[in-house]
């Protein structure tokens, strides 16, 4: 098997996360969601890569790995943002003007909803329902959790965190 | 900061300082320090507490003793009991006017008191970290009793008889489902959780995950004793990160004691748990889909039978159920089924948990009996709408369920009458909907969620779904077609019949429901591309202007007034609406109950910047009226006669003049300006304003015969003889009555008869009391006018809840600073009178709060025995008015005497005769009348053979330039400069004082100019 | 778990532990820990009062942390609870307020009634 470009700028480390990973889980029924689950939060995405080793490792044609990958929004096989920000959309957040936001953050970031800026410092991602309707409307920025969020309020964070990676290098 | 054992709120406000809470004050102050109590005792004045009816009233903290209607010597025996002695007096406290219960403490809200815990029984009470704290509130037990005392057999009969059904949404009775996977002869057999909660805007299983994960293990556990099952998995949202943790935790603190493992309670029953976390697809959240993921493919349904029970996970029998369902059984199994089943109602016992979201004030987790009506979660214990604006439709049931409009509130909530409502229980998310929701939009949002989380299996789910959201788009596009409302009915049907699974076949209920409770809104998109909740961005420019009736275009004169360009500001005004300054003045403002700006801090001042710009012409430039060059366009020769010159027919007649037509207004009285004239008070609208703007009116050339009553002066038939086209604008004069006994005794006088002598310039003689009955802006009008005219006491009584009154909230403030008490629900029943035939009282009765109508108000039921007097000299009769429709020969009316008009053209059922105002929608806005009367002046033109629709159309795109930077900081409303209550109700000046001009120029500058995006 | 007997008595024992926070002058603050809590900010507020004991040396306090109570629009929560008093529901409650709130409760017997749920006219 071709060692790809990828897997040497991982480096060592994370390469072997991942075969830690896979054999932890290999022989459990049903075990390949829980991997892949575990994989994306050692490297943040699923890289094809990593795919083929699960493949490779758990018998598994890649296809069908894949089609896994695929079939689940959860799983990513891009990379997303420094800032990774997620915009519930569940009704609750709707009604209450979701869709205002998520308007708001591509205007402010440039991108469209699904991408990451050229600098790889900020994604927008769509989610589903994360069962704070009680707040809504919720936003995500990594693991802090932003509720009642107001056009004044989006603005003063995402600006606050461009300085801060712009600030961090 | 001082620190005080007790804090007394004492009311302030203008209703309670009339009730006269000024004593009350002072000698409450003295007979603290007559104690020495000062150190200890705070009093506060606070501004109005709002139930002024109560007046005077004081709050005691931290108790929160709300005492009221409070005479002076009843604050010396507060001061000794409460705040010496430390016991409240009941004697004095709140009392429930349905009830007559004592309700002393604020806290006693129906949030809480109305819900009853079985499934959240320890959510937000115990440390959901500590088995222990479980088990020291029986947790366990049920499991202990199970294993040691019960056969699975009994545990399945127990939970059969309980009638528990799944709490999951489709209500299958959990019982049977545990009967037949106990039955099936494969081994071994399976527990599993659905704990993919994935209906947007439900969480319950999050919350009862994360505050109280071992109810769920128990309840397990005990399926598994029932069904012999050894193993479970708990299929968790990845969304919950912390559910996940929690439930982790928690099977390891149960494993360590012994409650998961082998030989429980020495029973020799064996049962372990582990938790799936999925991946994000909402179908996982349909059975069969759950399962294949669990066994790690990709969640895909599969056609049903073999039923989980046969054939579930690894083609074993399973037990699948929810969390909820599995949280309310150790309950179950303690307490025992009948315990149960006295709960909730007879098919569907027990409770509910709701996920109480969207525009509702009291957002969160409520757990019901099921059978609680609807609206009773929405608005007693939800606490209603947020700032007060219409219900419009409860969504249950997530993305297969549907809408409940108004007309259902008084639904019983349970499996059966949701399904009869055309939507489903689901797993619980209530989202309440206000006005600002469009209902195409809504049904585009979940069918474009369905159509995301199509899994592609079948063809109907993944074709068909796009197709309708297809169609979906093109409507809130405005590109609808006609035949568009049945093409989906169709299609949503046909996929529901052949699609492979629940996804699939309930992917197009949101739409059929919403077609079938609001499909006059699909219309409105369809053929007058109009979204009325200005959500569809491509059928309007701004919310305000969409929101207005006369379409005035508020973002474009705003940016005048930024610039300072004031004439400009009117004149934009005037293209929609020729009477700026009474709308300044007295306009329901629907613009900025629709304003964006609310979200960020509060709605824009429109309808203040509009009485500037109109002032402001009003009071510099006569040279400036520009319809002198208006007399010059090219007459057409056709003449039009307009019946009444109130608003409606001075707007049709203004615009028909301005467009070449020769214009003829017959009046019945001798001035012009109908309602305006005569039923607003000065104090609201000087008679000096209204006449310098029906001048300017009537500067386009409008020829006025007042005086002359059409069928009365001049002959209907006459008028249609020698007119090209006729527009009736006779508004609704006649006061209805209350209709019942002694209402002809001397001094009850109806309100509109009375605010005519007034704006005559007479002041009739009403006596020291005086009572109005009513509830809109005319029984405000004549209620403050008595009381400028002398009147001791003025009280108006309404019959449905003080939130229900037609009128303005400002009204309703500045009436209670001017004394005026307002008591709703209260209702007439008699007209007392003495020998001489004059009027000494009124005999009412209270009302109490009843089932909801199509409104969503409460319609008000009569507290029988609840009869009392009230004192009174005169009485005003404010409750509605009819027109005079009548003497109109072959024009169809309505029973509640309007016109009959096509409500596209305005046209009545004579050809050429067009209609608008009060007398075709009864009493109404007055810029409603105003859009009627420019509507049907279109219509007449185009029937005259005019093109000046046309004409506007092509006009529109207007450019859309800021000039000036939004100000994006917070920053509070332009307040309306008022006279001083004190000064005002002494005599009929107008309250609202003149706006400083930089103060308006600052406020327009907060426009967030919606349009120009 | 072997058997009942073994319940009973661990049940008896969690009882009396819990029983034992309830003494006199013994307050125990509840607080919620579900998502909207935390989303709502509770994770500062909780630092803030875990502070305010550390520097007041306050001492008998107990913080329980429990799951959603549902009223998530008023969150964070934060209910004072005392053996035979009523207790005192603090809501929307920020890190600012949290600081104040408990040593004003615990050494001085106050409560700050503005930012009680009672205070919220909008519960009316």
């Amino acid at each position: 098997m071709l060692v790809s470009v990828q897997q040497i700028e991982i480096g060592q480390e994370q390469s072997q996360r991942v075969e830690e990973i896979i054999e932890a889980y290999k022989h459990k029924p049903g075990a390949l969601i829980p991997v892949l689950h575990e994989i994306q939060n050692v490297l943040g995405h699923l890289p094809m890569w990593a795919q083929q080793r699960v493949s490779d490792a758990m018998k598994i044609p890649l296809s069908e790995v894949n089609s896994i990958v695929s079939f689940y929004a959860l799983f990513s096989e891009k990379p997303k943002g420094k800032y990774s920000i997620g915009v519930c959309k569940g009704t609750a957040c709707y009604v209450r003007g979701a869709d205002k936001i998520i308007e708001q953050l591509q205007e402010l970031l440039g991108i469209e909803a699904g991408d990451t800026t050229p600098d790889g410092n900020f994604s927008i991602e769509v989610v589903r329902c994360i069962g704070a309707c009680g707040l809504g409307p919720v936003v995500t920025i990594n693991d802090t959790v932003y509720t009642r969020m107001k056009a004044d309020k989006v603005k003063a964070v995402i600006t606050s965190l461009i300085k801060q990676a712009e600030g961090g290098g | 900061m001082k620190l005080y054992r007790n804090h007394v709120l004492v009311c302030g406000g203008g209703g309670c300082q009339s009730s006269g809470c000024q004593t009350i004050r002072e000698r409450l102050m003295d007979s603290i320090k007559e104690r020495g109590l000062e150190a200890e005792i705070k009093v506060v004045v606070t501004g109005c507490m709002g139930p002024c009816s109560l007046g005077p009233m004081m709050i005691v903290y931290p108790e929160a003793i709300l005492y009221c209607r409070l005479q002076p010597e009843n604050v010396d025996v507060i001061v000794e009991k409460h705040l010496y002695q430390g016991i409240p007096v009941e004697d004095y406290f709140y009392r429930d006017p349905y009830t007559d219960e004592p309700i002393g403490r604020i806290q006693d809200i129906p949030f809480f008191t109305r819900q009853r815990k079985i499934a959240l029984r320890n959510v937000g009470l115990i440390d959901p970290l500590s088995i222990e704290e479980y088990i020291a509130f029986d947790g366990y037990f049920a499991l202990a009793k199970a294993v040691t005392l019960h056969t699975p057999e009994d545990v399945i009969r127990i939970v059969k008889e309980s009638g528990l059904r799944g709490r999951g949404g489709a209500g299958f009775p959990t019982g049977l489902k545990w009967e037949f996977t106990s039955k099936a002869k494969e081994k071994p057999k399976y527990v599993v959780c659905n704990a993919d909660e994935g209906d947007p805007g439900a969480f319950m299983d999050r919350s009862i995950i994360e505050g109280d994960p071992h109810s769920l293990i128990e309840g397990m556990a005990l399926a598994g004793y029932a069904i012999g099952a050894n193993q479970g998995y708990v299929y968790v949202r990845a969304e919950y990160p912390m559910a996940v943790e929690h439930l982790q935790k928690a099977i390891e603190q149960a494993r360590n004691y012994g409650l998961l493992g082998s030989d429980i309670f020495g029973s020799g029953f064996n049962f372990d748990l582990e938790i799936r976390v999925g991946a994000g697809a909402f179908v996982c959240g349909e059975e069969t889909a759950l399962l294949a993921s669990v066994e790690g493919r990709r969640g895909e349904p599969r056609p049903k039978p073999p039923y989980p029970a046969q054939a579930g996970l690894w083609n074993k029998p399973t037990v699948i159920n929810n969390v909820e369902t599995y949280a309310n059984l150790p309950s179950i199994i303690l307490e025992g089924s009948e315990w149960f089943r006295s709960i909730g109602n007879e098919k569907s016992p027990g409770t509910k948990v709701f996920a109480l979201a969207g525009q509702v004030v009291n957002t969160g987790l409520v757990e019901v009996p099921m059978g609680t009506p609807l609206g009773d979660i929405i608005f007693d214990i939800g606490g209603g709408i947020i700032g007060k604006r219409d219900f419009k439709a409860a969504q249950t049931g997530g993305p297969s369920g549907g809408c409940i409009p108004a007309s259902g509130l008084n639904v019983p909530v349970d499996y059966e009458s949701l399904r009869e409502w055309g939507t489903i229980m689901g797993s619980g998310g209530l989202i309440v909907m206000d006005e600002n929701t469009c209902m195409v939009d809504l049904a585009k949002f979940f069918l474009d969620f369905c159509q995301d989380e199509s899994c592609g299996k079948c063809i109907p789910c993944r074709m068909g779904t796009k197709r309708m959201l297809e169609m979906l788009q093109r409507v809130s596009e405005g590109k609808g077609r006609p035949e568009d409302i049945d093409t989906l009915l169709e299609l949503g049907e046909d996929i529901m019949n052949t699609a492979l699974c629940g996804l699939g076949q309930t992917a197009p209920n949101p739409v059929l429901n919403t077609i079938r409770y609001f499909r006059d809104e699909y219309e409105e998109h369809i053929n007058s591309k109009y979204c009325r909740a200005s959500v569809c961005a491509s059928l309007f420019t701004a919310p305000c202007q969409n929101a207005c009736p006369a379409d005035v275009d508020v973002p474009q004169y705003i940016e005048y007034i930024q610039r300072g360009m004031y004439m400009d500001a009117v004149r934009s005004i005037r293209e929609k609406n020729p009477f700026p300054s009474v709308c300044g003045r007295l306009c329901t403002h629907p613009c900025e109950e629709r304003c964006r700006r609310d979200q960020l801090d509060e709605s824009m001042a429109i309808r203040s910047l509009k009485r500037f710009a109109a002032d402001y012409e009003l009071k510099n430039a006569e040279a400036f009226y520009f319809d002198a060059e208006l007399k010059k366009l090219p007459r057409k020769g056709k003449k039009v006669a307009v019946i009444g010159g109130g608003p409606a027919g001075l707007t049709a007649a203004y615009y028909l003049a301005i467009w070449g037509y020769d214009v003829t207004v017959f009046e019945a009285s001798d001035k012009l300006g109908g309602m305006l004239n005569y039923a607003v008070p000065p104090y609201r609208l000087p008679n000096d304003v209204l006449q310098k703007e029906i001048d300017i009116i009537l500067n386009s050339g409008v020829n006025v015969i007042t005086g002359m009553k059409a069928g009365r002066d001049i002959s209907w038939d006459a008028i249609r003889r020698n007119f090209d086209a006729v527009f009736l604008g006779i508004g609704a004069q006649q006061p209805v009555k209350l209709g019942i006994k002694g209402e002809d005794a001397k001094g009850v006088i109806t309100a509109l008869e009375f605010l005519r002598r007034i704006n005559e310039g007479e002041r009739p003689d009403i006596g020291e009391k005086v009572v109005v009955i009513g509830g809109g802006s005319t029984a405000f009008d004549a209620a403050r006018s008595a009381v400028r005219l002398g009147a001791r006491e003025v009280a108006i009584l309404y019959r449905r809840s003080k939130w229900d009154m037609p009128a303005l909230p400002e009204e309703k403030v500045h009436a209670a600073e001017e004394g005026v008490r307002i008591y709703d629900y209260i209702a007439p029943l008699e007209i007392i009178a003495d020998e001489q035939g004059r009027m000494e009282g009124v005999w009412c009765i209270r009302m109490a709060k009843g089932e909801f109508d199509n409104t969503a108000r409460r319609k008000p039921v009569p507290i029988e025995g609840s009869e009392f007097k009230m004192e009174a000299d005169t009485l005003l009769i404010a409750i509605g008015a009819q027109g005079e429709v009548e003497g109109f020969e072959g024009i169809d009316f309505t029973r509640w005497k309007t016109f009959r008009v096509n409500p596209d053209t305005l046209e009545t059922s004579i050809k050429g005769v067009f209609a608008g105002g009060d007398c075709i929608r009864g009493p109404d806005t007055v810029i409603q009348s105003i859009a009627d009367g420019r509507k049907a002046a279109l219509s007449i033109d185009k029937y005259l053979g005019g093109d000046q629709e046309e004409k506007e159309t092509a006009q529109q795109a207007r450019k859309r330039q800021i000039y000036a930077p939004v100000i994006e900081q917070e920053r509070k409303r332009l307040r309306v400069p008022v006279l001083d209550p004190q000064v005002r109700k002494m005599n009929f000046d107008e309250i609202e004082l003149p706006f400083d001009e930089e103060a308006c120029r600052q406020e327009a500058l907060r426009c967030l100019r919606c349009d120009a995006d | 778990m072997a058997s009942m007997q073994a319940y009973y008595a661990l049940r008896e024992r969690a009882l009396n532990r819990l029983q034992g926070l309830e003494k006199e002058d013994f307050i125990t603050v509840e607080i919620h820990m579900g998502i909207c809590s935390q989303a709502a900010g509770v994770l500062d507020v909780l630092k803030a009062m875990e502070e305010a004991i550390a520097h007041k040396n306050i001492s008998n306090v107990t913080i329980a942390k429990t799951g959603c109570a549902g009223f998530c629009a008023y969150e964070p929560l934060v209910i004072l609870k005392k053996k035979g008093r009523r207790p005192v529901t603090y809501c929307r409650v920020t890190p600012e307020k949290a600081r104040v709130l408990l040593p004003e409760y615990v050494l001085k017997d106050r409560i700050i009634e503005a930012w009680t749920l009672n205070g919220k006219d909008v519960l009316l």
